[in-house]
């Protein structure tokens, strides 16, 4: 029976796949994923496979903000992912979500950074709880 | 002079902060995957660290838990708080750091439980030094052999098995037979003697009632003012109970490093390797033998060893530590007893049949040792206290013996009424430790054979008698003898004439 690869093996290897040009991995990802069993962890593999790709330049990066961005916020948010991380290329998904309330989370693979107004009061509820 | 102006400084440095705030910062990121049991585990956070301190976000504030085991997908780690809130997906970020806990005088007369959190309703700690939770032992050039005695008050323990500053002496036997209460009495000494050791009681999952007990009687005492109680119940999770004796030690070190003297007791440790049990067998570690996990020996060696007498180039503090074992059916060939016996510098094995014989405290003169606490022993009990060990189980196996005939030798018969002598007089209550001159009297009356003609059971009543009539007639020699020295010519020659003062009331 063939070692059981572990997830950051297999999506450092589909990271390089895709890189190179060559889609046809994702087919051979999901034949693996069904013939493991392990359809549930997909989410995971996207999430892995996202972290191998910014190390070798291409961030993929989620805004969640209250309100809709202009083309110029956005145009700002692409320049400070790229200074931040040094990368060659970054792809923004918009995410508007009501209960962030204010400010904006930008997240990038492994990491995040939290300016909103819900993490705000979430840092708050905690330090009263503890005095 | 520098034409620097220290309010342009000022200005400059709040602006460059204020720059710093507005940019932010990206934090390290993972997800919750699942949770259970008290354990989460965390995919990301690739580069946590073991025992980092994790925050996890939830809707009604901050979770903190942390990292044990870490592996190639993913991290396994213990919560530190209720697992109630804590759900699949939920952001999970670094701390930092690893634990930490508060330290310093402001502990003192506090029951805190194992973050430093108040227990006992009073006011949040306020304490500028923060302690490490893990720490390094002190190494082999920090230490000094240990030289100093640490007086529990118990006559058989500062006679037979004396116990140093820096040392760690196990307490071990059966549920029920005055182990705590013989760390009671340890404490309650600490404060009479005036000794300005700082007492750490750590309970491990103990009941609360009996931490609210312990509490009321050492508040009586005097003793709270000198304690700090880390305290855990039976219904914390594994992960608190795991702490409890790490933090507590980290609050002993502080007094240690600061030049004074601490005093830890761990009630108990087998509580504690059953809660890392717990946390192992959840975090999937591979079970070995009594389904503890392979590096259990290390759990309490690494916590022992920061106990330990300081150098004089670091300020000559001590950190003494009590730690307590339960056994099962006396048997103290289990494996955390075997583990914790071989660890320590000595134990004092307390037998549950000379418990209910009357015989208490139930110290087994065979089985008990110190081994490094002879060299630490007050001049003044040494001088009395030579063969009271082995004249002791010597006696005790006699006794035994003697029940299969009557025909004995006199010297055997001289030895047996001598061991009876002993034994009775080495009980004593609780809650009422010796000072250094009662016990060398009592001692010195009983083997200098003073007390010979007063039959067993009138024992204790002659050595109330003694002492009191000393302290009433020859306060001054009593006092001076209280310092530790080895009693001089005239003290022997005026203990003996009391003695035999005594005993004369007491003749049958």
């Amino acid at each position: 029976m063939a070692r059981r690869l572990s997830r950051r093996v297999v999506t450092s290897f589909v990271a390089e796949r895709l890189q190179e040009g060559d889609k046809s991995v994702v087919k051979q990802l999901a034949a693996y994923l069904v013939t493991t069993r392990q359809i549930r962890m997909l989410a995971l593999y996207v999430r892995d496979i996202e972290s191998s790709l910014a190390k070798k330049g291409d961030v993929i990066a989620d805004v969640t903000t209250a309100f809709s961005l202009s083309a110029e916020t956005k145009k700002h948010i692409n320049a400070f992912v790229a200074a931040e991380t040094g990368a060659l290329s970054v792809s923004l998904r918009e995410h508007v979500k009501s209960e962030v309330l204010g400010g904006l989370r930008l997240h990038i693979p492994g990491k995040e950074l939290d300016t909103t107004v819900q993490r705000q009061l979430t840092t708050l509820r905690t330090q009263l709880k503890k005095a | 002079m520098s034409n620097l102006s220290i309010t342009e400084l000022s200005k400059d440095l709040r602006q460059a902060i204020e720059g710093l705030e507005t940019q932010g910062d990206f934090d390290e990121t993972g997800i919750v995957l699942r949770v259970g049991d008290g354990v989460v585990w965390v995919h990301g956070l690739r580069s946590a660290g073991y025992s980092e301190v994790l925050h996890i976000e939830t809707p009604s504030g901050v979770v903190e838990a942390f990292a044990l085991n870490l592996l190639e997908d993913e991290i396994g780690a213990v919560l530190l708080g209720d697992d109630a809130e804590v759900k699949a997906g939920q952001t999970v970020r670094r701390k930092g750091s690893v634990l930490t806990v508060p330290v310093g005088d402001a502990l003192l007369g506090r029951v805190v439980d194992p973050l430093g959190r108040p227990m006992d309703g009073g006011p949040a700690i306020k304490s500028k030094a923060e302690g490490l939770v893990e720490r390094d032992a002190p190494g082999v050039m920090d230490r000094k052999s240990v030289h100093e005695p640490l007086m529990t008050g118990i006559a058989a323990i500062d006679s037979m098995f004396p116990i140093g500053r820096g040392q760690r002496e196990l307490i071990i036997g059966d549920r029920q037979v005055g182990k705590t209460a013989l760390t009671i009495d340890t404490m309650i000494n600490q404060a009479r003697q005036n000794t300005g050791v700082v007492n750490v009681y750590v309970a491990i999952g103990q009941k609360l009632s009996k931490i609210a007990r312990l509490v009321d009687r050492l508040k009586q005492e005097g003793v709270m003012d000198q304690t700090i109680i880390v305290a855990t119940s039976s219904s914390d999770p594994a992960s608190l109970l795991y702490l409890a004796p790490y933090a507590g030690t980290a609050m002993g070190e502080y007094f240690r490093d600061n030049g004074g003297h601490a005093l830890m007791i761990y009630d108990d440790l087998t509580k504690h390797a059953v809660a890392y049990r717990q946390m192992s067998l959840l975090l999937r570690r591979p079970p070995g033998r009594e389904a503890y996990p392979g590096d259990v020996f290390y759990l309490h060696s690494r916590l022992l060893e920061r106990s330990a007498k300081l150098s004089d180039a670091l300020g000559g503090g001590s950190l003494t530590a009590l730690p307590i074992i339960e056994t099962q059916a006396g048997d103290i060939s289990a494996y955390i007893p075997t583990n914790v016996i071989s660890i320590t510098d000595g134990q004092i094995f307390l037998e549950t049949d000379l418990f209910y014989q009357g015989i208490r405290p139930a110290i087994s003169a065979g089985l008990s040792v110190s081994r490094v606490g002879g060299a630490a022993q007050t001049a003044g009990v040494k001088s009395v206290s030579g063969n009271l060990k082995l004249g002791l189980s010597q006696f005790r196996e006699l006794a035994s013996f003697a029940q299969f005939g009557s025909d004995l030798d006199e010297a055997t018969k001289h030895q047996i009424d001598r061991g009876q002598r002993l034994t009775e007089l080495l009980k004593q209550s609780q809650y009422a430790p010796m000072s250094i001159w009662q016990q060398v009297v009592s001692i010195l009356a009983v083997t200098g054979g003073h007390f010979d003609d007063v039959s067993p059971e009138h024992i204790k009543e002659a050595q109330e008698a003694l002492l009191s009539r000393l302290w009433h007639d020859e306060k001054k020699d009593m006092q001076e003898l209280d310092k530790g020295a080895k009693p001089t010519e005239t003290v022997l020659k005026h203990i003996k004439k009391a003695a035999e003062s005594v005993s004369k009331g007491f003749k049958e």
